[in-house]
């Protein structure tokens, strides 16, 4: 499962503009995948690990 | 790169002449299909180059443009996705940081064109340019390969 959907399954009540301005995933085209490169969500806390595995 | 430089002065002015051979400028496109993830900035990668009079665009690894000729760069950006309807935008990064968005231009022929144009200054030295684009789907798109649909370009305009 994509990062980005992993994330939504935590929390389903994200938006799609929270995608583009509070949080950050990204791809650096490097073969690493994707990542969170910054979380400034006012409410909801970075998940972690555990919440995404 | 070995750099000449020819120190000018005329009437009320001072500057330095550049001669063409001295002005780097690409032109690159993506010619294998990338696949872009919902929701995640991606850096697009341009495997082929139209031209690259420096040497100075990475095609093959970090897919940057890593001009060593200080100055002002005219900068270009195309990326198209085959989908006609969704959340879209392109951003020019430097060095590892957003630097400017772009335009979303949906309903280009070929589906949703991204575009950007800017001048930015880069140092000669370390400064570094890539493209991000952002999709928002809800599934994974790719980009329409071709340098009629994909397309990252740039050229001194003026010596620092």
């Amino acid at each position: 499962m994509a990062l980005y959907d992993q994330i939504k399954a935590t929390y389903p009540q994200l938006t799609e503009k929270d995608f583009m301005t509070v949080i950050r995933l990204q791809n650096d085209s490097d073969g690493k995948g994707d990542y969170i490169a910054k979380w400034e969500h006012p409410t909801l806390a970075k998940p972690t690990a555990e919440q995404l595995a | 790169m070995s750099v000449s430089v020819i120190d000018a002065t005329s009437t009320g002015s001072t500057g330095t002449v550049m001669v063409s051979g001295n002005m780097p400028a690409f032109s690159a496109y993506q010619s294998s299909v990338q696949t872009v993830s919902t929701g995640t900035w991606t850096k697009v990668q341009f495997q082929t180059k139209n031209f690259d009079t420096a040497n100075a665009f990475d095609n093959t690894t970090n897919y940057r443009f890593t001009p060593q000729v200080a100055g002002y760069y005219q900068v270009n950006g195309l990326v198209v996705f085959g989908m006609t309807s969704s959340w879209a935008t392109i951003e020019i990064n430097k060095n590892g940081s957003a630097f400017q968005y772009g335009l979303n231009m949906n309903g280009t022929p070929n589906g949703t064109g991204l575009g950007f144009n800017s001048l930015i200054y880069m140092n000669g030295s370390t400064d570094y340019l890539e493209l991000y684009v952002y999709q928002g789907s809800g599934g994974n798109q790719t980009i329409n390969v071709g340098s009629v649909n994909s397309n990252f370009s740039a050229s001194l305009v003026r010596a620092a």
